[in-house]
């Protein structure tokens, strides 16, 4: 009888096994080999297929390279202005959108939502054209009499940043939303419940029961935006093309400029790859560390 | 406990069936057809009735099917040993396809021809040695524009088949200038402060000069090469600082940007909308914008083209180029000699081809004996029976030459990265040093 069980038990690692081989495979060959030739390339210095081994030259020509120091500040500052404005956004939009008495909820969410299944590249090229000089919004402004002259959104910098804001808000915050709703629909209601017996009201419910009980998915989804921001490529090539100079260019697209504009410096774009691999990982443990103060 | 059995056998099958289809593909093993899809199938079964009749297909890489895939089009036409695959990309993807091909260094299933862009050619010589086959004892370069030899050459060896050109030109609106008073005579080798003087006469008739782009300095190419200089000078160290040619340049670019004469255009949209829109009165492009002039139907006759405006720098001329591409044939293609016979008996020695496409779509080529053709002597009705081709023809042999070296993207990058700064009034002496020491951070091995 023993025996048998374990034959059972064995089965089902093996079926188990045999059922994520592939995808452990796929993710081997595709992904964690190529992460470690991608480290050795980072050693290799030089033009195009002219690769020399160099040790860590590439980790130092960073270090006075202005344009990788330009890109590094963008990218943190959309980041860091970004991310809270989102995640809050999608955290209130989702308190909302969870209140049973609200009708037409699966409309808004799906309205909120939508945005996400949009192509990166075609919504960055209609938020170009609705900022673009003579766009919607210039034309609208000028027609409520706000402004005299059209202004140059995505050619002035301080502006180019503001529109990139925008359009990843715009995007992104209704997929963060979706995390949120499961969650709280996953928090049990005789909390609320027993909360509203000892008289606490709505607000005192959302800070001192949704929002610690939602600990984990800030987190994660925390996480995941920062990953997805410090990647940022698409919408900004798209709508300012790292302009006007180097104003709104982020690491990925002089990750790209490195490799396929320039003469192609492949060790050293993926030194910056690295670079930007550590930055990630050095954020998510400080983020998990303050989570975990909290 | 059997359905499990079943479950764990059918898991196992699908792995396996999966994996031998992946490696099916790399190594080409024919025997599997499992997943092969038909069109797949149809492709091959084409390939196979190819060979059959000792047609070989070349696989041709290159951005917009309507011009450089017309031109390969027309050429296929003439030439008998192959049929040409014109695989369309963007610009943009297809220069990113090359290099990412050639840097993996695989050998099979490379295109037989890819087209480059001129500025670009250097970069892609000087990164892959070996990749591209040397055309010296193909084609004779002596028949083509000197300029075009100079940008496909590298160490000595020529590489590549030039191609066209982009012969730079003013293009302007008869009736907008006559309206500002100016004649048609008056628009003939303009100087830059005359130019930006009848932007002023324009405005006053409620018109503007041009389009501008404060993130777009590709007209910097038409200006510098037309006063002989560049980004970079020939031992390819940035020639920023000391380069009056492109002090003046920025001052007129500054100029342009403070003036209320411009058409602001932020990106290619905006750009061909204020030609074809009848915003703006004139144009300064390389002469491939003809066809983006010419997609605004109801202004034909209504256009003209005059050489560029001239800087006040020595050396300084009314004739400049910007743009032009050119078929390379990787040296590690199946067909490569084949496509180095076809290039040579097509765009290296026929007229007839460069009559056809000067004709069809105002392409321009580089190949020197086919300036006698026909196409040249038409008169172009949309340019009010100007005979445009044969007009830029003549400026063609009249274009400074330049050695545009290796690292321009680099170069204009990095000016551009100082701009900004200087359109809000820093000191342009010290931007362009600073640019000049982003370039040397750029271009470091």
């Amino acid at each position: 009888m023993v025996r048998f069980q374990l034959k059972t038990k064995e089965k089902k690692i093996l079926i188990g096994w045999s059922m994520i081989l592939l995808a452990a495979l796929f993710i081997i060959v595709f992904s964690y080999i190529p992460m470690v030739q991608a480290f050795f390339l980072s050693l290799k210095t030089g033009k195009g297929a002219n690769l020399t081994f160099d040790g860590f030259s590439n980790y130092k020509r960073m270090l006075g390279d202005a344009t990788f120091w330009v890109t590094i500040k963008n990218t943190l500052f959309y980041a860091i202005v970004q991310i809270p404005v989102m995640l809050f956004l999608a955290l209130l939009l989702a308190t909302f959108l969870n209140d049973p008495g609200l009708k037409g909820r699966g409309i808004y969410r799906t309205c909120i939502f939508l945005p996400c299944v949009t192509s990166l590249v075609s919504y960055a090229i209609l938020f170009k054209n609705i900022f673009a000089v003579d766009g919607l919004v210039n034309n609208l402004l000028i027609s409520l009499q706000v402004i005299d002259s059209p202004i140059g959104f995505v050619t002035d910098a301080f502006w180019a940043r503001v529109i990139i804001i925008i359009a990843l808000v715009w995007r992104h915050t209704g997929y963060y939303m979706i995390f949120y709703l499961s969650a709280m629909q996953n928090i049990d209601g005789s909390i609320y419940e027993a909360a509203q017996l000892d008289g606490c009201s709505g607000r005192q419910q959302f800070l001192k029961i949704t929002v610690p009980m939602l600990k984990p998915i800030v987190f994660l989804t925390s996480v995941m935006a920062l990953n997805s921001t410090l990647q940022l490529f698409d919408e900004v090539v798209n709508l300012t093309n790292g302009g006007p100079g180097n104003a709104t260019r982020t690491i990925s697209e002089y990750i790209y400029d490195l490799s396929f504009n320039y003469v192609p410096s492949y060790g050293y774009s993926a030194a910056i790859s690295y670079v930007v691999f550590l930055i990630v990982v050095v954020l998510t443990l400080v983020q998990k560390g303050v989570m975990k103060e909290r | 406990m059997r359905r499990k059995s079943w479950v764990l056998f059918f898991a196992l099958v699908l792995s396996v069936s999966m994996i031998a289809g992946c490696s099916r593909g790399v190594e080409g093993d024919d025997t599997d057809v499992t997943g092969d899809s038909s069109s797949e199938q149809d492709a091959k079964d084409q390939v196979q009735n190819e060979e059959q009749e000792d047609a070989v297909e070349l696989t041709v890489w290159g951005w917009d099917a309507a011009f450089n895939g017309l031109a390969m089009e027309e050429a296929d036409k003439l030439y008998e040993g192959a049929k040409i695959n014109f695989v369309e990309m963007g610009k943009a993807d297809c220069l990113q396809k090359i290099h990412t091909t050639l840097a993996s260094g695989v050998t099979t299933d490379l295109p037989d021809i890819v087209i480059i862009s001129d500025l670009a050619v250097q970069g892609y010589l000087m990164a892959y040695p070996g990749a591209f086959k040397p055309m010296d004892a193909v084609i004779d370069y002596d028949t083509f524009a000197k300029y075009k030899k100079d940008m496909l050459s590298y160490e000595g060896v020529g590489y590549g088949v030039p191609f066209d050109t982009g012969v730079a030109g003013l293009f302007y609106r008869t009736d907008y200038i006559e309206e500002a008073g100016y004649t048609q005579e008056q628009m003939q080798d303009l100087t830059w402060d005359e130019y930006l003087a009848l932007g002023e006469k324009l405005a006053e008739n409620g018109k503007l000069l041009q389009t501008y782009n404060s993130n777009d300095i590709s007209e910097f190419q038409i200006m510098l090469q037309s006063a002989g200089t560049w980004y970079t000078d020939s031992s390819g160290q940035a020639n920023f600082s000391e380069n009056a040619a492109l002090k003046e340049s920025i001052d007129i670019f500054k100029r342009l940007n403070d003036s209320g004469f411009v058409k602001i255009a932020s990106d290619w949209t905006g750009f061909t909308g204020a030609i074809n829109g009848g915003e703006v009165a004139c144009v300064i492009r390389g002469s491939w914008i003809s066809s983006v002039i010419k997609a605004g139907e109801d202004q034909s006759g209504l256009w003209k083209v005059a050489p560029i405006p001239r800087l006040s720098v020595e050396g300084a001329t009314n004739k400049s180029n910007q743009g032009g591409s050119s078929w390379f044939v990787l040296a590690d293609s199946k067909n490569a000699d084949v496509a180095a016979d076809f290039l040579k008996n097509t765009f290296a020695s026929s007229n007839e081809l460069y009559n056809t496409l000067l004709t069809e779509k105002n392409i321009m080529g580089t190949y020197l004996p086919a300036a006698t053709v026909e196409a040249y002597g038409a008169e172009d009705p949309f340019f009010g029976n100007m005979k445009v081709n044969q007009t830029l023809a003549t400026w063609l042999s009249e274009i400074p030459a330049v050695d545009t070296g290796v690292y321009t993207a680099e170069a204009q990058a990095a000016i551009l990265a100082v701009m900004p700064g200087i359109l809000d009034g820093d000191d342009v002496q010290s931007a362009l040093e600073a640019a000049n020491d982003q370039f040397n951070q750029m271009v470091q091995e």
